[in-house]
């Protein structure tokens, strides 16, 4: 039932979206593009990982979604982030920086 | 794991639905004009969005899994196609409903009684602590004894377990005023108000110095006796009441509410409390006459006093080697005392209610096996698609779940009228005294049973569903493909099972009917609105001797035999019906052993006008005359029973009885054989004996007067001929026999229409489940008879076929349910005393109703199969 990528993959796109979150309300598309732009065009998002993804934050209640106008003037579903949402995302990147460079401090240990 | 965003997606469903896909459509019309905005044209940039983004579909189902509990909606999914699925088939889910329902409420019904009874709570202070001792007969497994005045006394010597023990005896007192007035209350000792705890409203209790004073005569009054005779006032306390002829001394009065409850008055309640000074060797006439109730010290469990009061009986028996050594003491809690008889009573109606249930539950899942096997094909589809085994035992299993949630319901509101249909219909003796509620553990027990039924009737279909074998499932049509042919079996073996057990319960519930309708009838010739009877206690300081009593009843009798439509007058110390007076004896040469233990045979002392005034008919010798009477002849009549059970075969005139002592005593010769004459209306008759009153004129005793048929009985014309005799003694209790059953026989007559109204309950639920499985196996059969139809077969043939089948089933079952009847009637006979012997014609007329039910089950489905085109059978598949 649950698409079984590893955790570590889904928790790691959970936390890349809420930080394309911080700034702005974004709707889908906006964040597909966003996140290709974060990653410096090398990392594309496929749908069938972002929307699952959506939904699950909002289940979780760190992000909620509302209808709104776009830049474009068409009608798109925004998100934005909760202060349960920030709170994650503050507590996701010190875990995240915390793991990374135990594992960068390891990798360069000879 | 925040719960309401779930919840929030479970209830708003559609519209979430609605967002994701509006939300995926804008996206694609959003990439697609920003791959236009980078030259494509118009067609390319939509399918290059298309590609981009992957199966919409896909995307959904996985953005569903996150949202809320997945499970919980499938369930939900899985609730309404099994919704979906019984109300397409509205005449099998109905009938499974009604059926499960009605073993439900009937068994929940029973169960709120019986729990009621047991957990009745008592008016007393810290009520658990209080129990009660009896004496219990080893070898008789008489339990309910009570106990002898020195038993109470060398209780109240060496028990420790006991802060108080008290003890008590019913009795009719003559309450002295200006028309004196009877009134039931107790003897009892000042222990047991102690015992008891609760406070008087005025005045005090029995003290110790009240007990060891002489002569002292000391009485409580119940709040309702002190409201109606002494207009509630409080300054009773110290005044004088004439009670059987004696002055007392009002002592105090109790709050209201409040009585001495036991076993055989559990219902009603008593007017005043006279105090009862024990002394040892004085007062023991009657042998065991006491209850005795007594509250257990802090710390001493109820199990713990028992084991107490058992070695004391032990200790006992050492010390005196004359006593009884089989009869033991026992104790235990006086709330289970109270309640466990009558629960006992009335546990047949009980069990009555579980075969109900049990056989419910079997027809629904006879039924829902075959359409088990009727719905294999469609089994086999979703497995085709690609259903998983579990979730199709989950459908299943959903679907009984649904049917019995259903049929709880149902059950629930049959128990709710049940309830009040029992409060009706029962006596208050055998009801719980709080009344019937709907509490937490009854409607614990009707999910209890719901979720057994559910567990009996869905359990087999649904794992036979679930393993299918899709392959020639489908290609076969279900009929007869190798795992369909196995639950064939199975289900052929439920019906000869289902038909087997129907017939057994028939054959009980005739059984126990007529057993039932028997007793009724044999105690029905007595009964009579012709035949008057009252009770008179002779007692106070005239009539300390039973010359002096007997005195009085001649008088009695003589003046009342002269008013009007008065056929015939008699003295009785019991009615019949109104049993319990028994004694032991030896007979003709036999020698008295203190190890063995005789078996109690009633007694009744009666004057010579008895056997004519209640009818009763002379089998052998004759009856005592006045004659015999007044110069105290050496004689006694005894009852069919008792003749068949000591000379068997033989004449019992000119036999002798003695009284089973080790001491000669008295002797008495058989001058007479009468017919029996019931002592207890749900009992065979006892053994019995009829003494002359001149021998024993017991105190407390009935005045039975026969009027001419059709003759009211001048009941104020007696009462002044007892005022005229003795202004102190009054009459209590006037009703006719016919009254007099009427009320000791309720219970058996409950239990005998609650009997008839289950076999016709069991007849029907047999034939009712019996049609629903049949006619569902030969429905399945169209396609059957549909090719045998198209290949020539003549109706006449399928007809031939159709029966030969069901014919053979049932002859299988019902020759297996006769078997098994007759081996329980025989148990039956052995545990029920008089139980009717097995009732060949009413075990054949069930046997026959449920084999033309069967036939009709199996012809009527088959009828229209063969009704309609061959072509269309064929096709229908």
């Amino acid at each position: 039932m649950t698409n079984e990528k590893s955790e570590l993959l889904q928790g790691t796109l959970d936390m890349l979206i809420l930080k394309a979150l911080q700034l702005k309300p974004m709707h889908g598309f906006g964040l597909s593009i966003r996140l290709r732009q974060m990653s410096r065009e090398l990392f594309q998002v496929e749908m069938g990982s972002l929307y699952p993804a959506l939904c699950r934050l909002e289940a979780r209640g760190w992000v909620k979604a509302e209808w709104g106008v776009s830049d474009h003037n068409r009608k798109a579903r925004y998100y934005v982030l909760t202060p349960a949402g920030r709170k994650q995302l503050q507590a996701e990147t010190t875990q995240w920086e915390l793991l990374s460079s135990t594992i960068n401090a390891m990798l360069k240990a000879t | 794991m925040r719960i309401w965003p779930k919840l929030k997606a479970l209830l708003s469903r559609e519209q979430l639905e609605a967002d994701m896909t509006d939300e995926l459509r804008a996206h694609l019309e959003m990439q697609e004009a920003a791959n236009r905005a980078a030259g494509m044209s118009a067609e390319e940039a939509r399918y290059a969005a298309r590609r981009q983004f992957g199966g919409v579909d896909q995307i959904k189902e996985q953005a569903r899994d996150q949202r809320g509990w997945v499970w919980l909606e499938q369930l939900w999914k899985d609730f309404l196609l099994a919704g979906r699925t019984l109300r397409k088939n509205r005449g099998f889910s109905a009938v499974a409903i009604v059926t499960l329902a009605i073993g439900i409420g009937a068994t929940a019904s029973l169960f709120s009684v019986i729990n009621g009874l047991l957990r009745d709570p008592l008016p007393y202070p810290d009520a658990g602590r209080l129990t009660t001792v009896r004496r219990h007969d080893v070898n008789a497994a008489i339990d309910y004894m009570p106990l002898t005045t020195s038993d109470v006394l060398d209780l109240q010597e060496r028990a420790k377990s006991f802060a108080d023990i008290g003890a008590f005896s019913v009795r009719r007192f003559n309450l002295g005023g200006e028309h004196a007035e009877a009134v039931e209350g107790a003897l009892c000792t000042a222990g047991l108000f102690r015992a008891l705890g609760v406070p008087p409203l005025y005045g005090r209790w029995f003290t110790p110095d009240d007990e060891a004073g002489d002569q002292t005569a000391a009485v409580i009054l119940s709040h309702e006796l002190w409201k109606q005779h002494f207009n509630s006032d409080p300054s009773v306390i110290g005044r004088t009441v004439r009670l059987d002829g004696r002055n007392h001394t009002i002592v105090g009065v109790m709050p209201e509410g409040f009585t001495v409850l036991s076993l055989w008055m559990r219902t009603r309640s008593l007017g005043l409390w006279s105090l009862l000074s024990l002394r040892r060797g004085e007062g023991d006439w009657n042998g065991y006459w006491l209850g005795s109730i007594a509250r257990l010290k802090p710390g001493v469990t109820s199990s713990q006093a028992s084991e107490e009061v058992r070695t004391i009986a032990r200790q006992l028996v050492e010390t005196d080697p004359n006593r009884d050594s089989h009869k033991t003491f026992w104790s235990i809690p006086l709330a289970i005392d109270l309640g466990g008889l009558p629960a006992l009573r009335i546990s047949a109606l009980l069990a009555a209610g579980w075969t109900l249930l049990v056989l419910a539950a079997q027809n629904v899942a006879g039924m829902m096996l075959a359409r088990g096997i009727g719905r294999q094909p469609e089994m086999a589809v979703r497995l085709a698609l690609g259903a998983r085994r579990g979730h199709i035992l989950r459908l299943v299993l959903m679907e009984s779940l649904l049917l019995s949630l259903l049929a709880s319901i149902g059950g629930f509101l049959l128990t709710l009228w049940g309830q009040s249909a029992l409060t009706r219909l029962l006596p208050a003796d055998v009801m719980p005294r709080a009344g019937l509620h709907i509490d937490t553990s009854l409607l614990g027990s009707i999910a209890v049973l719901t979720l057994i039924s559910m567990q009996m009737a869905g359990f087999t279909p649904a794992m036979l569903a679930s393993r299918t074998d899709v392959v020639s499932s489908i290609k076969e049509g279900g009929a007869s493909s190798g795992p369909a042919r196995k639950m064939q079996r199975k289900l052929r073996n439920l019906l000869v099972g289902q038909i087997a057990v129907a017939l057994i319960l028939v054959a009980v519930a005739l059984q126990l009917s007529s057993t039932y309708r028997g007793m009724l009838g044999s105690s029905r010739a007595l009964i009579s609105d012709s035949i008057l009877t009252a009770a008179v206690a002779v007692k106070g300081p005239a009539y300390q001797t039973d010359e002096a009593r007997v005195a009085f009843w001649k008088r009695l009798l003589d003046n009342c035999a002269t008013l009007p439509g008065v056929r015939e007058t008699a003295m009785a110390s019991k009615l019949p019906l109104d049993g319990g007076m028994s004694s032991t004896v030896l007979i003709d040469d036999q020698a008295f052993s203190p190890g063995i233990s005789y078996p109690w045979i009633e007694q009744s002392f009666v004057s010579s006008g008895f056997f004519p005034a209640i009818g009763a008919r002379l089998i052998q010798g004759c009856w005592f005359t006045p004659a015999d009477e007044n110069r105290r002849a050496q004689v006694v009549v005894i009852n069919r029973t008792m003749a068949g059970r000591y000379w068997p075969g033989q004449d019992p005139i000119g036999r002798h009885i003695r009284p089973a002592q080790a001491d000669q005593g008295w002797s008495r010769e058989v001058v007479g054989v009468i017919e029996d004459v019931r002592q207890f209306a749900e009992r065979p008759a006892q053994p019995e004996m009829y003494f002359p009153f001149t021998d024993f004129a017991v105190p407390e005793s009935f005045l039975v007067v026969r009027m001419a048929a059709g003759l009211p009985a001048p009941v104020e014309a007696i009462r002044q001929e007892l005022g005229r005799i003795d202004g102190d003694l009054a009459l209590a209790g006037v009703r006719t026999l016919g009254a007099l059953f009427q009320s000791q026989g309720r219970v058996l007559t409950v239990v005998t229409s609650v009997v008839d109204v289950l076999t016709v309950a069991i007849v029907a639920l047999a034939a009712l489940g019996l049609y629903g499985t049949l006619s569902f196996h030969f429905a399945r059969r169209r396609r059957d008879i549909g090719v045998r139809l198209a290949l020539g077969a003549a109706p006449r043939d399928i007809v031939r076929l159709v029966f030969k089948q069901a014919a053979v089933w049932v002859i299988v079952g019902l020759g297996l349910g006769a078997a098994f009847a007759w081996a329980v009637s025989s148990v039956l006979r052995r545990m029920l005393e008089d139980a009717s012997p097995f009732n060949v014609p009413g075990v054949a007329l069930g046997a026959g109703v449920i084999f033309i039910v069967a036939l009709l089950a199996a012809w009527l489905p088959a009828r229209r199969a063969m009704r309609v085109n061959p072509v269309e059978a064929l096709r229908a598949e």
